[in-house]
C-alpha cells in the first residue's frame, strides 16, 4: 500500500503541469462554490434584516385572524396583552430576546392644506421602537419620536412630499376607529421625515406615538401587534413554536418567515437560481477533470504494461490510479477552500459594491424588503463542509473511469512500441 | 490546407476530442437554456411592469410627477379636450390604445371598517383594453357609480360585492368630497402594494367627487404595440405638435426607472454568465491542445525542419481547436435547441417552488415563459468560440517554437 501511495504521489509530479491544470480547474469551481454561496447567504440574511427592523420583527403576536384579515377591531385585550407580556419576560431577555414592541396599525387619509394621500399610520412607543428599528438611520430629516403621547409624527418621504408638508408642519389624518362608524380625525406635526428604500412604503408611512393611536382609534390599553426582537435569526421559529402553546389561543403568533411568505418565496427562488448555476459548473469542471484524467491514462497505456510486466496486479493498477485523484482531489479541494474561504473573508469585511453592476438611482428592493447596497459574504459551516464533499466526491467519482482503464488487461505488445 | 490539417488533428485522438466537444456541447446548450430563460424572464417583468397599470408611454401635465397634486391637471388648470387627444394618439401607428385617468387618495368606509386608498379614475372601455387587470370585477361594470377594490383592500373593508362604500376625499375646490358607491368585485395584480390600496371607480364619477371639470384629467396611458419604441415614440410626441400645451410624454422607463435600470443589469449579466462558463471551456481547451501539441512535437520539429513557419504551425493549431469549436458549437446548438423549444411550449413552470412574486415596481410569475431569442443563440457562440480560440493560442505558441533537432530526437518536451 506503501508503495502505490508513492507511486501515485510521483505520478502527479511527474506530470506537473497537467497536474496543476486539473487542480486549477477543480480549485477555482470550489472558490466560485463558496463566494457564491456566501453572497447569496450574506444577501439574505441582509434582506431579512431589513425587513424584520423595518416593521416587522423577529416573531409576532397578534390577535387571532389579524394576519390574514386584518381589520381595527381585531386587537389584544388588555387581559390577554398581559398575558403576553409576562410569557415575553418568562421567555426572558437572557440574550435570545432583546426587546419587544408593542404597535397598532390603521389606515387613513392624510390631509394638509396642499393635497391629501392615503396612508398606513403605525402607533408605535417610541423608545422601544427607534432600538429595535432601522427607522433612525433612515431619517432624512428632524429625528424619531420623542414623546409618548402628543401630536408628533414621523412621515415617509413620499407622503411628505404628497401633503407638501416639512418639518414642523401640521397635516391632519382621518381614521374609522374600532368599533364605530365614526370617522376620527387628529392633528399631528411632522417631526421626522424617513426614506426606508421602498417606495410604496415611503408614500403611506404615518408612525406617530401608540398611546397617540390608541385614543384615534379608539383602543386603550389595546394593541394590534407585540414584535418581539431577538439576537439572531435562527431562534424565532422555535419561539414561536413555543409561543403558540403557552399563549392562549385568541392570540396568533408569527415567526418572521410566516409573516413575510414573499420574502420566503423570493429566497427560495434566487437559490433555487444559484443551485441551478452552480449545477452547471459542476458539470462543466467534470468534463474537464475527466478529460484530464482520460488524456493521463491513456498516454500511460506503455507504462501500465511495463508495471504488468513487474508484477503490479489490476487491482493494484486500479488502486494506484485511484490514489493518484484522492491525491490530487485533495490537494484541490485544499486550494480551492484556500481560495474560496479568503475571498469570504474579503467579501465579509470589505462587502461587494451593488453599484459595481447596478448604477440606477434608488434603492432595490424585492419582495417587500430592501437590498443593501453592499453585499457582505455569510459562509455556514455547513455550506463549506457541503460544497468541499461536493468537490472531493465529484472528483473521486470522476477518477473511477481511468482508474477503471488502468486495471484493464494490458497489451505485452505495448512495451515494444517507441 | 492549414483548415484540414487541423481537423484531421482532431480525429487522431477521437476519444479526448469527443469529451471535449461534448464538454463544450453541453456549455453551450446550457447557456442557450439560460439565457433564454432570463430573457423569458426579463421580458415577463417589463410586461409586468407595464401592463397591470403603468403602460409604455404615458402623458401628463410637466409638473405632475411625482407629487400627483390634484390640480396639476393635463393642459394646465384649464383642462383640455382629452377625448380628442386620446382618439388621435389612437390613430399613430405605433399605438395599440390609449385611456385617460384621475389619480386620487381617500379614505373608504363602509360603516364597519376603513381603509386609506389609492383611487384611479377611468375610461372602463379604453381602459380595458390597455391595462391587464385580472379579478371578479370588470371595469365595464362601473357605470352606476360601483367600484371594484384590490384583492386584500377588499378583505380589509369586509366588503363583498354590492356593499355600499362611502368614499371621502379632498376635493379641488377645498371642501372634502364625499360620495356613496357600491363594490362591483375585485381586481388582482399580484402586487402587493397595490392590491392593498388599488380602488377603481368611473372617471365621470371621480371628476364629481372631486369638484374637477368634464375637461380635466391627470393622464394619457398608452399602450404601443412594441414596447422597445417607447422611447422614441414619447420623444416624437414632445417634438410634436399632437400634444397640447402643458402636457409631457414620459416613457416606462423614466415612469419605472429601478425597473428600467435592473433590466439592463440583467442585460449585462448574460456576459458574466457567459463569462464564467467561457473561463471553464478555456481551461478543457487548453489542456485538450497543450496534449495535443505535446504528443506531436516530433511531428511539429519534422515539420518546421522540413520549412513550415512559425506562423503556419500557429495556424494549424488555432485550426484545429476551431474545428473542436465547431463541432462543439453545433452539436451544443442541436442539444439546446430542443430544449429551448421543448420548454417553449409550457414555459418553466417553478410553482412547486414559488407563487407571485412583487420586486422593484413588477411582479415575477411563476411560470417563466421561454421564448427563442436569438441573443440567447449567438452571444455565448460568439463567446465561447473566443474562450476556445484564446485558449489555443498558448499550445499554438509552443508548437511554433519547438526546437526541430531536440524533438526529432525526442528530447524536446515542447
Amino acid at each position: 500500500m506503501k508503495i502505490i501511495l508513492k507511486l501515485a504521489w510521483r505520478n502527479l509530479g511527474r506530470n506537473r503541469r497537467r497536474t496543476v491544470l486539473t487542480a486549477a480547474t477543480v480549485a477555482l469551481g470550489l472558490a466560485l462554490l463558496l463566494v457564491t454561496f456566501g453572497l447569496g447567504d450574506g444577501s439574505h440574511l441582509q434582506m431579512i434584516d431589513n425587513a424584520v427592523r423595518m416593521g416587522s420583527g423577529h416573531v409576532l403576536i397578534q390577535h387571532q385572524g389579524y394576519h390574514d384579515h386584518g381589520g381595527v377591531q381585531r386587537a389584544l385585550e388588555a387581559e390577554t396583552l398581559s398575558q403576553v407580556r409576562v410569557w415575553i419576560e418568562q421567555e426572558g431577555f437572557d440574550g435570545s430576546v432583546q426587546s419587544r414592541v408593542e404597535r397598532v396599525f390603521s389606515t387613513g387619509l392624510a390631509s394638509s392644506a396642499d393635497g391629501s394621500t392615503a396612508v398606513r399610520v403605525i402607533g408605535s412607543q417610541p423608545g422601544p421602537e427607534s432600538e429595535a428599528s432601522k427607522y433612525g438611520e433612515k431619517l432624512v430629516a428632524g429625528e424619531f419620536l420623542s414623546s409618548e403621547t402628543g401630536d408628533q409624527a414621523v412621515v415617509g418621504a413620499g407622503v411628505a412630499r404628497k401633503l407638501g408638508v416639512g418639518l414642523g408642519s401640521k397635516f391632519v389624518v382621518l381614521s374609522q376607529a374600532s368599533g364605530s362608524a365614526e370617522l376620527q380625525s387628529r392633528l399631528l406635526r411632522v417631526h421626522g421625515i424617513l426614506r426606508t428604500g421602498m417606495d410604496e412604503l415611503d408614500q403611506r408611512l404615518v408612525i406617530i406615538p401608540l398611546e397617540a393611536a390608541q385614543e384615534l382609534l379608539l383602543l386603550p390599553g389595546q394593541v394590534h401587534q407585540v414584535a418581539v426582537f431577538m439576537e439572531d435569526v435562527e431562534g424565532a421559529h422555535a419561539l414561536a413554536r413555543r409561543g403558540r402553546t403557552d399563549l392562549p389561543a385568541s392570540a396568533e403568533v408569527l415567526d418572521w418567515a410566516e409573516a413575510m411568505p414573499e420574502l420566503i418565496e423570493f429566497i427560495r427562488m434566487d437559490n433555487a437560481g444559484n443551485y441551478l448555476f452552480n449545477g452547471i459548473f459542476l458539470l462543466l469542471i467534470a468534463f474537464v477533470v475527466l478529460n484530464t484524467l482520460m488524456m493521463s491514462a491513456l498516454e500511460r497505456r506503455r507504462e501500465y504494461a511495463l508495471l504488468d510486466a513487474l508484477g503490479l496486479t489490476p487491482a493494484g493498477r486500479f488502486l494506484m490510479m485511484f490514489t493518484e485523484a484522492v491525491l490530487l482531489a485533495l490537494f484541490s479541494t485544499a486550494a480551492g477552500l484556500a481560495l474560496g474561504y479568503g475571498a469570504h473573508l474579503y467579501l465579509e469585511s470589505h462587502g461587494l459594491p451593488l453599484e459595481a453592476f447596478y448604477d440606477g438611482e434608488g434603492d432595490l428592493s424585492a419582495a417587500g424588503a430592501v437590498m443593501d447596497p453592499v453585499l457582505y459574504s455569510r459562509l455556514s459551516n455547513e455550506r463549506l463542509l457541503v460544497s468541499a464533499s461536493i468537490i472531493m466526491f465529484l472528483t473521486m467519482i470522476l477518477a473511477l473511469v481511468p482508474a477503471w482503464r488502468a486495471g484493464r488487461r494490458v497489451s505485452v505488445q505495448l512495451l515494444g512500441r517507441m | 490546407m492549414v483548415f484540414l490539417l487541423g481537423w484531421r488533428n482532431l480525429w487522431r485522438n477521437p476519444l479526448r476530442s469527443l469529451i471535449t466537444i461534448v464538454g463544450l456541447a453541453s456549455g453551450y446548450a446550457v447557456l442557450m437554456f439560460l439565457v433564454s430563460i432570463t430573457e423569458g424572464m426579463r421580458v415577463q417583468m417589463l410586461n409586468n411592469g407595464t401592463d397591470l397599470l403603468v403602460g409604455h408611454v404615458q402623458i401628463h401635465h410637466p409638473e405632475y410627477l411625482p407629487d400627483r397634486d390634484l390640480y396639476e391637471t393635463l393642459g394646465g388648470s384649464e383642462g383640455t379636450d382629452w377625448r380628442a387627444l386620446a382618439e388621435r394618439l389612437r390613430r399613430e401607428p405605433e399605438v395599440a390604445a390609449s385611456t385617460a385617468r384621475i389619480h386620487a387618495a381617500g379614505l373608504a368606509s363602509t360603516g364597519e371598517s376603513s381603509a386609506g386608498v389609492a383611487i384611479v379614475g377611468i375610461d372602463p372601455v379604453q381602459e380595458s383594453k390597455v391595462s391587464g387587470l385580472q379579478g371578479q370585477g370588470s371595469p365595464k361594470n362601473l357605470q352606476g357609480r360601483g367600484l371594484l377594490l384590490g384583492e386584500n383592500l377588499q378583505q380589509e373593508l369586509v366588503a363583498g360585492t354590492g356593499t355600499e362604500i362611502a368614499l371621502v376625499t379632498q376635493a379641488a375646490d377645498g371642501t372634502i368630497g364625499n360620495d356613496l358607491y357600491r363594490n362591483r368585485g375585485t381586481l388582482r395584480t399580484g402586487m402587493a402594494f397595490l392590491d392593498r390600496s388599488l380602488m377603481l371607480v368611473h372617471l365621470t364619477d371621480l371628476q364629481e367627487l372631486l369638484s374637477l371639470a368634464p375637461e380635466r384629467i391627470h393622464e394619457i396611458t398608452i399602450k404601443l404595440r412594441d414596447p422597445g419604441q417607447a422611447e422614441a415614440f414619447a420623444t416624437r410626441l414632445n417634438d410634436s405638435d399632437i400634444l397640447p400645451p402643458g402636457a409631457v410624454a414620459r416613457s416606462w422607463r423614466s415612469l419605472l426607472p429601478t425597473l428600467s435600470d435592473y433590466l439592463d443589469m440583467v442585460t449585462a449579466s448574460y456576459v458574466v454568465m457567459i463569462g464564467l462558463v467561457g473561463l471553464f471551456a478555456a481551461l478543457g481547451v487548453l489542456n485538450t491542445m497543450l496534449m495535443s501539441v505535446f504528443e506531436r512535437v516530433r511531428e511539429l520539429g519534422m515539420l518546421s525542419a522540413l520549412g513550415m513557419r512559425p506562423a503556419s504551425v500557429v495556424l494549424t493549431v488555432v485550426s484545429e481547436s476551431i474545428a473542436l469549436a465547431v463541432a462543439g458549437l453545433g452539436t451544443g446548438l442541436v442539444l439546446g435547441s430542443l430544449l429551448v423549444w421543448h420548454l417553449s411550449s409550457t414555459g418553466l413552470d417553478l410553482r412547486s417552488w414559488m407563487g407571485e412574486i412583487s420586486l422593484l415596481e413588477t411582479r415575477m410569475d411563476p411560470v417563466i415563459p421561454v421564448a427563442w431569442s436569438w441573443v440567447a443563440v449567438w452571444l455565448p457562440a460568439v463567446g465561447l468560440l473566443l474562450a476556445t480560440v484564446a485558449a489555443s493560442l498558448l499550445p499554438a505558441l509552443r508548437a511554433a517554437f519547438v526546437n526541430p533537432v531536440l524533438a526529432m530526437r525526442n528530447l524536446s518536451k515542447a
